[in-house]
């Protein structure tokens, strides 16, 4: 499945690079996280609580971030597995500055699941992960506009 | 010989099924319902991944939590669970290992890779979430043309392709036929991937005793005599010691007529843990593990003459194996190799059929077993050849059927029709809904900018399935008769029914030999330690199979009965009539002896004629000397409302020729079934899988079978064409309802559209498939 | 099809349910007919620790009359709306949209109430709900308030319900005699939701459209208020060109779903034309 968006943060280029890649900041705004533990070389073990409603599921996975552009690019790879299948997905992310404090962020990636995800939850997984990416952005515009404040 | 029966009562009349009162009384017994002390429960671990190697399996946590008594994966049971086996029979077919449970890669989405015993379902269920599996993803081969192609991923690498067999035809000339013909019309069809639902899922209960050292096993199946067999091979046992019993069964449609790696595994386990074990299938087990139906992807030229004549034709069948071969998974697609010229004589024919593995679930029989493919085939591309010469679609039929005086008629593909008259059939289908009519009709709305369409389908089939060289694991059937002491009849036969009806139409056949009561009989089936020979139901060959060889037993027995009789009654053999429950000397009905007493003579046994043993019981063997293949026309009236692709099937009209007809009620109910799985195939069913190997459509709000209200109400009429090659001169009609109605179906779907150009669409045909035929054509 | 282990409650009172809520907090799902909630369960895709059933909460229940307005308990099933005298007397597009919900087990168990918490991006209720203008009265620790449907659905399977909160009942107001309405739909024909819905209401004096106010279901994340269809037709005669000129607009600016069943392109010609239609039958 594909994966496509454009988001807009309102924060500068290198603050929107740095709480898209600090584990610490990344943390904090992927929905549903509760573990992002760095490994070395780009990887996180990831625990993360992914759903949408009462469907939700624990992941135990990894992230990884590659293809490191600073401040412009880079690729995200996301591995993930729980008890309802499981979900791999690699994004390209660009990062443009658009005005002063504005940067404007494409997503391009390929998102797989499998297992009972895929068996009953095809209807739906594209808008899960659609809302869980708007998520994401709004809580990373949240952090890095509060940031710019302080 | 004493073959006079009084006036035939019951063979031809509509009697209600015997077998229903109990079942709509819930008081049947289905394997689920069976229940052995210390029981035990099994489930098992499935493969989410379509490939990958097991890296590892962690069983630790589930083999901790309490309830949980065992757990196996796949090392655990090799050389102590067999292959699970393959019947099929064809030059050079390619045959994997299949192990029961995998054991370093798993090939499909689905794939059974641990089982999990423990004393309640609960904690059985709950331990597979403890599972840990480790997986390396492989690349996947889903898509038949790609998995041919020599840059494929192989699935085996033993094998060096994805390619399980080929199987070539060329008969005739075929090139030319193409050479000389006035037109050719091409199309590419996809027969798509249906998952069978029987009502109730599989299901196996195994109980071993280690001081008899006997095995018996409960099993949703349709072949529990081969499953027998199967087993004691699979486990080692020695097979007198093994009993298989077929409770009730609820449904089936070919999805139980094989040997699923959980029969072998559940059985390994209760001899193991001498305990009963019980696992029943989940219906989202069922999804992705009871075999699938169809799936083939099929490249068709014809060649016809101006004058609408069929000279020829070619075509490239690619037949989805999925991973593994099941039971008969590779023989389906060569049933529709021999029956691609339909109810034509087309006398030059080239084939290739191409059987291909792919990472899915395995194909294998499904209601129609290889002719639903066989009939969409030839029915569409006769229309298509009907619409490019601007000829009727009845006249092109009727042009190259073959007359009812050429039967037995050798087809090209190397069988032969037994009996037909296909002009008796398509000209009561056609006077049924008065066809010239129908289409001035049809002129008229589309003026008004409304769009019916007609579709017709004739098609010819072949079942019954026998004889032995045609059948894989046996084309006979066995039954037993034997009378009671009390006089009252049991009836023993290898056949299976669940849900055919034969309790009902098997006792009709009986009864008015004897010239007793349907009531005195009992017809007991699908059980090894009962009837210790048969084969099974599938394939249309219950009537015409095991109903042959018990019209024969039947007599056997009558013969020995009209031997005492004629004894008691000092009376010739040959004078002596059955009636009303009486045995009496033609016109001299008051000095009769009883049914019961003759029965009760033979085993008192004191006043026996000479040479005559006492009891009355035989067993018959038989195997007809040929398939049978029904025929008949069925055409359906559709409304497309162009703006939303929404089809309104308003009208459909089945005539169907099954041989004679033992029970009506219990033939139109098969129609009836079999039209609604053939409307599934045509406008709602699909197993769709993604590019990775994926079920996308694993239950039932994702995938359509028709329901009560999305069929509309089916007018069945038949024609009666004996068939030679069983005494009861029956065919069968398990099945022709759902060969014939799919490419009914599409044809009217098709012929509503033309106005637009559409000339085909591909099956299930949802609103948002006809709306775009729609688009695309404009 | 077996659940994971849950503990069970079955509290008589609002204020009861209320307590276990905040007490068991997001361990804790409601239960009102079950017929969303119990088939997730069931998958195991939903495996709640606790699960308050609020079937013998009498106060949810029941239809009514008060102020010129339905009041309608959110434990009324869609079969209670579908055949109630006072509903098919006074909004008798809400009983015909109940009867195009699944089928009839499906009816007899589901709720309203439980069907707009759930808040499926095809079910059937929120399009109605829409177009009527209803408020959603909801309870929570913090007390009681009343949302506007146009308000109630944010994103997919998430409505304005915050975790503690019950929905309690649903106003709609009675409309004059001039007001009509249509809910139209086409099934997905295996789950029987909808593959499009659309609920048309509007007031007409003579030929012209006075207010109208068109919901949509089955065609986006969330169900949404049709307005520029709503702007293009208010104020304008309800001609066959008008209200198809209007009905073009039905997925303007909205993210259309595709799934294997419907297509983009197929989606978003189903909205224009069952909103065509439904106007078309609002208004004859
Ligand atoms: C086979 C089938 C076909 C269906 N077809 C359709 C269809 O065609 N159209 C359609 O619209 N629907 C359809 N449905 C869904 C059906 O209408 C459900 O009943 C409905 O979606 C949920 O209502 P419920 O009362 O069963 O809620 P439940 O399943 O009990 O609960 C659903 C969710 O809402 C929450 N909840 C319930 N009540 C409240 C409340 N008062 N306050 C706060 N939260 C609450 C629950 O915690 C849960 O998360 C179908 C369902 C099935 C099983």
């Amino acid at each position: 499945m594909q994966i496509k968006s454009d988001h807009t943060v309102s924060a500068n280029r290198e603050r929107v690079w740095e709480h898209l890649t600090d584990a610490e900041l990344l943390s904090q705004c992927i929905p549903g996280c509760e573990e992002l533990k760095a490994t070395g070389g780009g990887t996180y073990e990831a625990t993360i609580k992914v759903g949408v409603a009462g469907i939700k599921g624990t992941y135990k996975g990894t992230v990884r971030l590659e293809n490191m552009q600073p401040p412009s690019a880079y690729r995200l790879m996301v591995e993930g597995k729980s008890t309802i299948g499981f979900l791999k997905g690699a994004c390209d992310f660009r990062l443009e500055e658009a005005k002063p404090d504005e940067t404007k962020v494409g997503l391009n990636g390929e998102l797989a699941v499998g297992g009972k995800l895929a068996r009953v939850g095809q209807r739906i997984i594209g808008s899960a992960a659609k809302m869980t990416i708007g998520q994401f952005f709004k809580q990373i515009n949240k952090l890095a506009a509060t940031d710019t404040d302080s | 010989m004493a073959t006079m029966a009084g006036p035939s009562r019951l063979i031809g009349a509509p009697i209600k099924r015997r077998e229903d009162p109990r079942l709509v009384q819930g008081l049947s017994h289905y394997v689920d319902d069976i229940k052995l002390v210390n029981m035990h429960h099994c489930t098992f671990l499935r493969s989410d991944y379509a490939h990958a190697d097991i890296k590892s399996i962690d069983t630790e946590a589930a083999e901790n939590l309490s309830g949980v008594v065992k757990v196996i994966t796949g090392v655990d049971i090799q050389g102590k669970v067999g292959s699970i086996p393959c019947a099929a029979e064809i030059e050079g077919l390619k045959v994997p290992d299949h192990p029961a449970l995998a054991v370093d890669r798993v090939r499909f989405v689905g794939e059974p890779i641990a089982a999990v015993v423990a004393t309640d379902p609960y904690v059985a269920r709950d331990a597979l979430d403890l599972i840990e599996v480790e997986y390396d993803e492989l690349p996947t081969v889903v898509d038949l043309d790609d998995a041919i192609e020599s840059d494929s991923t192989v699935i085996y690498d033993e094998f060096g392709d994805n390619i399980a067999f080929t199987m070539p035809l060329d008969a005739g000339d075929v090139d030319a036929a193409f050479a000389e013909a006035d037109h050719v019309v091409s199309q590419r069809f996809v027969n798509q991937r249906l998952i069978p639902n029987s009502i109730e899922p599989r299901g196996v209960l195994a109980e071993y005793l280690p001081g008899e050292g006997t095995l018996t096993v409960w099993s949703s199946t349709q072949v529990p005599h081969h499953l027998k067999t199967i087993l004691s091979l699979l486990l080692d046992l020695p097979e007198q010691l093994v009993r298989v019993i077929a409770p009730e069964v609820g449904g089936g449609f070919g999805s139980k007529l094989n040997v699923y790696p959980e029969e072998a595994v559940v059985a390994y386990l209760a001899t193991e843990l001498r305990k009963p074990v019980k696992w029943i299938e989940k219906r989202s087990e069922g999804f992705t593990t009871t075999i699938h139906g169809r799936d083939q992807v099929d490249y068709v030229d014809m060649a016809v003459k101006n004058d609408g004549t069929i000279t020829a034709l070619r075509a490239k069948l690619l037949a989805n194996m999925g991973a593994y071969h099941q039971l008969l998974t590779p023989i389906i697609p060569v049933l529709t190799y021999l029956m691609m010229p339909g109810a034509y004589k087309i006398s030059n024919i080239k084939l290739e059929l191409i059987g291909v593995f792919t990472n899915k679930m395995a194909t294998d029989a499904y209601r129609g077993a290889g002719r639903p493919e066989a009939t969409h085939i030839i029915e569409r591309m006769v229309d298509l050849a009907a619409q490019k010469l601007g000829m009727d679609p009845k006249e092109i039929r009727f042009k190259n059927f073959p007359q009812p005086d050429e039967f037995p008629l050798e087809m090209a593909t190397g069988v032969t029709y037994d009996s037909g008259n296909y002009q008796m059939s398509f000209n009561k289908a056609l006077d049924t809904v008065d066809y010239a009519n129908l289409r001035t009709r049809q002129a008229e709305l589309r003026s008004q900018g409304r769009y019916l369409g007609i579709g017709v389908a004739t098609y010819a089939e072949i079942c019954g399935m026998g004889p032995s060289v045609g059948v894989a694991g046996g084309g006979w059937e066995s039954s037993t008769v034997r009378i009671e002491r009390t006089g009252k009849v049991t009836v023993l036969t290898g056949v299976s029914p669940h849900g055919q009806g034969q309790e009902t139409s098997f006792a009709q056949i009986v009864a008015d030999e004897y010239g007793i009561s349907i009531d005195d009989i009992v017809v007991i089936h699908g059980d090894t330690g009962r009837q210790p020979q048969g084969i099974g139901t599938f394939g249309s060959r219950a009537t015409a199979v095991g109903g042959a060889a018990l019209i024969i037993a039947t007599q056997q027995v009558k013969e020995k009965m009209a031997q005492i009789a004629a004894h008691m009654l000092e009376a010739n053999v040959d004078d002596l009539v059955f009636e009303d429950g009486n045995i009496f000397v033609q016109g001299s009905p008051d000095s009769a002896v009883t049914f019961a007493d003759v029965a009760a003579t033979a085993h008192v046994a004191v006043n026996l004629p000479p040479d005559v043993e006492p009891g009355l019981e035989a067993t018959h063997f038989f195997e007809p000397s040929n398939f049978t293949y029904p025929f008949g026309a069925h055409i359906s009236i559709v409304e497309v409302d162009p703006e939303t692709g929404e089809i309104d099937l308003q009208r459909y009209v089945a005539v169907d020729d099954c041989g004679n007809i033992i029970n009506p009620l219990l033939v139109d109910g098969q129609v009836h079934g079999g039209i609604a799985q053939g409307l599934g195939q045509a406008m709602y069913e699909g197993a769709v899988y993604d590019e990775n190997g994926q079920l996308l459509t694993g239950s039932f709000m994702d995938y359509a079978i028709p329901k009560a209200t999305q069929v509309p109400r089916f007018e069945t009429e038949h024609t009666t064409t004996p068939s030679p090659v069983n005494p009861l001169g029956v065919k069968g009609v398990g099945e022709a309802g759902t060969i014939a109605s799919s490419p009914c179906l599409v044809n009217a779907v098709v012929d509503a559209l033309s106005p637009f150009g559409v000339t085909d669409i591909d099956m299930p045909m949802t609103p948002n498939r006809v709306w775009q035929a729609i688009q695309d054509a404009q | 099809m077996i659940a994971s282990s849950f503990e069970y409650f079955a509290p008589t009172s609002v204020d009861e349910a209320l307590s276990l809520l905040s007490e068991h907090g997001d361990d804790a799902k409601i239960l009102a007919g079950g017929h969303s909630l119990i088939p997730a369960m069931k998958l195991r895709l939903a495996e709640p620790a606790v699960l308050i059933d609020i079937q013998r909460v009498e106060g949810l229940k029941g239809i009514s009359e008060s102020d010129g307005k339905l009041v309608i308990g959110a434990l009324a099933t869609h079969h209670e709306l579908e055949s109630s005298d006072l509903v098919n007397r006074t909004l008798p597009i809400l009983a015909q949209t109940a009867g195009e919900i699944g089928d009839v087990q499906v009816r007899n168990k589901g709720t309203i109430g439980g069907s707009l918490s759930h808040a499926d991006p095809a079910a059937d209720w929120p399009a109605t709900i829409l177009a009527l203008d209803a408020d959603l009265k909801i309870v929570g620790s913090g007390g009681e308030r009343v949302v506007k449907a146009t308000d109630f659905f944010e994103e997919l399977y998430t409505t304005a319900l915050e975790a503690d909160e019950i929905l309690t009942e649903i106003h709609v107001s009675i409309p004059d005699g001039n007001t009509t309405g249509t809910y139209l739909k086409l099934h997905q024909v295996a789950s029987g939701f909808a593959l499009t819905g659309v609920a048309a209401v509007l007031s007409k004096s003579g030929d012209v459209c006075e207010n109208i106010a068109v919901g949509i279901t089955g065609v986006s994340d969330v169900p949404y208020r049709a307005s520029e269809v709503e702007s293009a037709l208010a104020g304008r005669a309800l001609t066959a060109d008008n209200i198809a000129a209007a009905a073009e607009k039905a997925a303007d600016g909205v993210d259309i779903l595709e799934d294997i069943h419907a297509s983009e392109a197929y989606r978003s010609n189903l909205a224009k034309v069952y909103t065509r239609r439904a106007i078309e039958g609002a208004a004859s």
